[in-house]
């Protein structure tokens, strides 16, 4: 067994049978990728050079300690046996939960969202099954195989045997967040603490049916004489026999430490993740890998074919920024000299009409005919101009399981005043940016303001 | 231009222009519970063409997706989507979803752009699901994730 120093956990200790895995090349890529992004390389957060490699290190060390917690604190026998079955799976799930990320984590992440209907998530699940499938099954845990099927299951939080897999890294409360919070936090410099162990101590897996027994006989009744697939009745009629599992917080304590990593993750959004110069930096570099793609020097093949796409990190996508001169090596220029476009702040999403539009119907190309539109009125070229619009998720209802007296399930805001106050909007959400590159943009801000008023629809000046 | 546009496929819009046409399609144009919702967008990702790319986890009320409900949460943002809340009892709420005018006038417009083929197939799947009851959509979306597990019970 080696072991990895960790600024957050301490010493990790890597099992020898996992450890192959962690010298593979897609594992050992996510050290050239840093976690947040541009963040150490604009803006206040110069330390957050950390990488995804480190969290994810982290997350499977946080993966492995919840399933040693489940295991003592589940009264259920075989979910008992489920959780051994399945721990060596978890911790790969864990270990490789961000694998398919690409160069500066969330900035590729839009690029695949918005250009190529794909995520971080599903490059992940082909990156485990296309590129990491043999090295899985060849792992040699002290009992049973994992399999790659599970383990992208997992990874994406859609196991459909049991939902306390998908729970432990994909959920509301789970070691991810578990993870990245601490470690970003620490790295970004900003003292939030919150130490996992104790909530970890405080979960266990809950059992509930899978259809409520009362719910059973009226759907039974409904279906009598219905035309309905056999399949579906047979399946009504073993439901007594169908129950679904979830990891479940409990104790005060436990909602207590939910409390305070739920208002840790949100304080994060809008003093680092969501800061504003870096984020301008990142937007930059956004736009520089579009122009790539608009010109081949990126092909779509590179971000969709596992295979080329883990040829991709940080280091290689500045490289190969610079090596396409014109814009994307300007961009790489900018930042080495702490140079980022101007912010202006235009209001928010509501107000411009035309904007709203494409944004509603993700029509990302008719966003960028805008800024060329904006550009020609400035003399400039397009990717002098970006629009950025702030859309965060907030805190999910009924999804967290917490059970203060035994037996006594409910949801967490249903107890917790504070976790109903982080179900609203961020107040960042809808707000709409433009960035300008004021080395090559004279025109006043009045009338960039005016200017774009007018071609995103605001006011009464909607384009026909 | 024109022509190119009526004939895009179903499968090419994105999701949130489909979530619009499924809020249209449902029966009274209206959607009773984040639930229904969920379930019928589920059904209509898993047995229709609709092509959805949102990813579903197993949840207690059934598959659930936080993409979809953010975007629901987007569209009303963008007032494309009313979202009323009606108390059921002390504990719980029930939120309905309906287009808004704005949203209405938006559906039309996806719609005239849209293979009639596809669309006549969608809408009839739409109109057929949101009529069922609630628990029956749990139960539709349950069966078709543990399909696989009840085969191994058996």
């Amino acid at each position: 067994m080696s072991k990895m120093r960790d600024p957050i956990h301490g010493d990790i200790h890597i099992p020898e049978w996992l450890e192959p895995l962690l010298l593979s090349y897609p594992l050992n890529r996510l050290r050239f990728i840093k976690q947040l992004g541009m963040k150490s390389y604009a803006g206040p957060f110069p330390g957050a050079n950390h990488t995804r490699f480190s969290h994810c290190l982290g997350t499977m060390h946080l993966a492995s300690f919840l399933c040693d917690s489940l295991y003592k604190n589940t009264k259920i026998k075989d979910l008992k046996g489920s959780v051994q079955e399945y721990k060596n799976t978890v911790q790969v799930a864990a270990l490789v939960h961000d694998i398919g990320h690409g160069p500066f984590s969330h900035v590729m992440d839009e690029v695949l969202k918005e250009y190529m209907r794909r995520s971080h998530e599903d490059m992940t699940a082909s990156i485990v099954q296309n590129v990491l499938g043999d090295d899985i099954r060849a792992l040699r845990p002290p009992e049973g195989n994992v399999e790659p099927k599970d383990v992208s299951l997992i990874a994406l939080g859609s196991h459909p045997e049991h939902s306390y897999l998908n729970d432990i890294v994909h959920s509301e409360i789970d070691v991810d967040r578990m993870d990245y919070l601490p470690r970003d936090s620490y790295h970004a410099g900003i003292e939030y603490r919150f130490g996992p162990a104790s909530l970890i101590n405080n979960m266990k897996i809950i059992r509930v049916p899978a259809i409520s027994p009362a719910e059973i006989g009226e759907l039974r009744e409904i279906i009598r004489n219905a035309k309905t697939r056999k399949e579906f009745k047979d399946f009504l009629a073993r439901a007594e026999n169908v129950y679904e599992d979830h990891t479940c917080v409990s104790g005060e304590e436990g909602v207590v430490l939910c409390e305070l990593l739920l208002i840790i993750r949100r304080t994060m959004y809008k003093s680092v993740y969501y800061e504003s110069k870096s984020r301008v930096a990142e937007k930059m570099v956004y736009k520089a890998i579009l122009s790539m793609l608009e010109d081949k020097l990126l092909q779509k093949k590179d971000l969709t074919d596992p295979h080329r796409f883990i040829e991709l990190d940080d280091i290689e996508l500045f490289g190969r920024m610079q090596e396409a001169k014109g814009f994307p090596a300007r961009i790489v220029n900018f930042l080495k000299r702490g140079i980022t476009y101007k912010s202006i702040e235009l209001g928010t999403i509501e107000e411009f009409d035309t904007l709203k539009e494409a944004v509603v119907r993700k029509r990302y190309g008719d966003i960028r005919r805008m800024e060329k539109e904006l550009a020609g009125r400035w003399n400039a070229s397009p990717q002098e101009v970006i629009i950025d619009l702030i859309q965060i998720k907030a805190f999910e209802e009924e999804k967290v399981f917490v059970e203060i007296e035994p037996e006594k399930l409910t949801f967490l805001e249903k107890i917790s005043k504070v976790a109903q106050s982080l179900i609203s909007p961020f107040e960042l959400e809808g707000k709409v940016f433009i960035y300008v590159d004021t080395d090559k943009i004279k025109t006043e801000e009045g009338r960039i303001l005016e200017d774009a008023q007018t071609i995103l629809g605001g006011g009464k000046n909607v384009p026909k | 231009m024109a022509k190119t546009s009526q004939n895009k496929r179903l499968n090419e819009l994105s999701d949130t222009e489909k979530l619009v046409l499924v809020l249209y399609y449902s029966s009274n144009q209206e959607i009773k519970g984040r639930t229904r919702l969920e379930k019928i967008v589920y059904l209509a990702k898993e047995t229709g063409d609709a092509n959805f790319s949102y990813y579903f986890m197993p949840y207690y009320f059934g598959p659930y997706s936080a993409d979809l409900m953010n975007d629901v949460k987007a569209l009303k943002r963008f007032r494309q989507v009313s979202e009323k809340s009606i108390p059921l009892d002390e504990e719980r709420t029930v939120y309905s979803y309906s287009l808004t005018d704005e949203g209405l006038e938006l559906a039309q417009k996806i719609e005239r752009e849209v293979d009639k083929k596809d669309l006549a197939k969608f809408k009839e799947f739409i109109q057929k699901t949101s009529r069922r009851k609630t628990n029956v959509l749990i139960a539709l979306s349950k069966f078709r994730l543990y399909r696989n597990l009840m085969k191994k019970l058996k």
